[in-house]
């Protein structure tokens, strides 16, 4: 019955998600049940659609520059700041 | 009283805001311990914003559509310097640093912002039992759910703590849960209602919807925070759209198989809807919807990459909650494994999935397909007929915690409404009581019809 099976790490890996094993055990149950669900769209005859394909794109406005006058308000959201920086942890190591 | 009745008395002067915001908080006090519809009232923003309304009344300027009226808004939303967690456990400590263009139109028409509600993490659910704080009771029977994501805000309205709300609708984010509490719900058409300020999930798809207790309300807060936003490139002016006269109206009703999962109350309450409409004599007709069937799995895997993308910048860098760690990249896996609840992960995880090398082309480009299908089907019913009619959900309203180890069937409770966000048409759940738990019709047209949706429940329901 069960077609999918998912390579959970991998995909966790991918999605910058840390899981407990429980978490792994019952998503990769889960997930496999739903993306087996996904397969009837394989039913639908999506050749036909390609002609719709083409939507109008957004209208963008001009890039101008503007002030944002409450900075002060999204920095202090940051978890850690130094002044008017957000203070990132180190991404570069030395072995 | 109604949202109509309250901006009147105020603006004439025989209610003073000041006093009406003071008992709608302690109404929301004293009713909101058995619901659990708010997340926090904002006391002393709204006292603040309604004094300056009396005040503005007594120096004589003229007041706003909605002068004096409390409105909740969902917690997805931006209000300045207001806490906005998405009810997750990662932002409980984010302060808006600005304000939605929808609430800033509200605040703009003289409406006291009295709160912000309850919902499904990030928008994810549809019984606003993924929330990270909180579960909401349906205000009908309290052991069953209100339905989500919006499930607070319409629990609100249901409850009478609040006239209006707002809430967010992605593939049936208002309509289920208006449905399931017997309140007005609308899914506005993409485009309409500016998303500048809510928090994103799944950018394609979703719209900032109202909550209202009758269709009157319903229309006016629509036709306050309608309109384009340059802060929104994909808002759009609505268009004027020339309705045909009521008694030139035809509905549709589906013919395909979508009923065979319907429960009895429902199938009475559409049926009951049906004889009113035919009664009217307007005319109904039968019509198809073929890729209908596709549309549920097609949009939880567009809705799940979209979110996979929008959610990766909950990292616990510029906010959010940071786990401990010196190292950056463990540090984030760590920040969103433990700032996540179940559902946001399983989504993200479904998402990353449907998007990655080998799998693309076969869950997310077919997947946007079957979005134009559903599309295109939609455009060749509206050819035929100006609204179609169906349930809005499958079932009443269900059980706190029936449905909460099974989310294949949580999702299933949106047959009757992903098809309308693929396609970005407006729907509305009108609600129709028949036992003793509400159920909902859903009225569709094309895009930019709203006013269309309101006549015709005007006229079912006068």
């Amino acid at each position: 019955m069960q077609k999918n099976s998912i390579e959970i790490e991998k995909i966790a890996n991918l999605a910058k998600l840390n899981l407990s094993e429980q978490e792994k055990k019952t998503f990769s149950a889960q997930l496999a049940d739903i993306i087996n669900w996904f397969e009837r769209l394989k039913e639908a005859d999506a050749a036909a659609a390609v002609e719709g394909e083409k939507t109008k794109g957004a209208p963008l406005r001009e890039d101008k520059p503007e002030i944002f006058k409450n900075s002060e308000d999204i920095l202090s959201n940051a978890p850690q700041r130094e002044g008017g920086f957000i203070k990132t942890k180190k991404v570069i190591h030395s072995e | 009283m109604n949202a109509r009745d309250i901006a009147g008395y105020v603006k004439s002067g025989k209610l003073l805001a000041a006093e009406t915001t003071k008992k709608t908080l302690e109404n929301i006090h004293a009713k909101d311990s058995e619901i659990g519809a708010f997340l926090e009232t904002f006391e002393e923003s709204a006292m603040r914003k309604a004094c300056q309304i009396d005040s503005k009344f007594k120096k004589g300027e003229k007041l706003g559509k909605l002068a004096g009226v409390p409105v909740a808004i969902k917690d997805n939303i931006l209000y300045g310097s207001h806490r906005m967690t998405c009810a997750s456990k990662t932002l409980k400590n984010y302060i808006s640093p600005y304000t939605a263009t929808a609430v800033q139109k509200l605040l703009d028409e003289d409406a006291v912002i009295v709160g912000r509600t309850n919902m499904d993490e990030f928008a994810m659910g549809s019984s606003t039992e993924n929330s990270a704080f909180q579960i909401t009771r349906n205000p009908y029977d309290k052991n069953r759910v209100p339905g989500g994501s919006s499930g607070g805000s319409a629990a609100a309205v249901a409850a009478g703590m609040v006239p209006l709300s707002l809430g967010s609708d992605t593939g049936g984010s208002v309509r289920q849960p208006a449905a399931f509490c017997g309140v007005y719900g609308l899914k506005p058409t993409y485009g309409s209602v500016s998303r500048y300020g809510l928090a994103a999930f799944a950018s394609s798809m979703e719209q900032i919807g109202p909550f209202a207790g009758d269709i009157e309300d319903l229309k006016l807060i629509f036709s306050v925070i309608s309109g384009r936003d340059e802060k929104d490139s994909t808002s759009l002016p609505a268009e004027k759209q020339v309705s045909p006269a009521l008694r030139q109206i035809k509905i549709g009703v589906p013919t395909d198989k979508i009923f065979q999962d319907v429960s009895g109350e429902i199938m009475k309450a559409f049926e009951e809807t049906l004889d009113k409409i035919k009664r009217e004599k307007i005319s109904v007709k039968e019509i198809s919807l073929e890729s209908i069937k596709f549309s549920v799995p097609a949009y939880y895997i567009i809705a799940s990459s979209e979110a996979s993308s929008n959610l990766a910048r909950y990292d616990g860098t510029r906010y959010g909650f940071e786990a401990e760690g010196k190292k950056a990249f463990s540090s984030y896996s760590q920040s969103r494994g433990e700032g996540f609840s179940s559902e946001v992960k399983r989504r993200i995880l479904l998402g990353t999935y449907a998007l990655s090398a080998g799998y693309y082309e076969e869950y997310y480009l077919t997947a946007k397909k079957v979005k134009h299908l559903v599309r295109a089907d939609f455009g060749k019913a509206f050819q035929e007929v100006d609204i179609i009619l169906t349930p809005t959900t499958p079932t009443a309203a269900f059980k706190l915690g029936e449905k909460t180890n099974d989310p294949l069937s949580m999702y299933l409770s949106d047959v009757f409404t992903a098809g309308q966000s693929l396609a970005g048409i407006c729907a509305l759940n009108a609600p129709v009581k028949t036992g003793n738990l509400p159920c909902g019709v859903q009225f569709s047209a094309s895009h930019f019809k709203e006013n269309l949706l309101f006549d015709i429940v005007k006229k079912i329901w006068r």
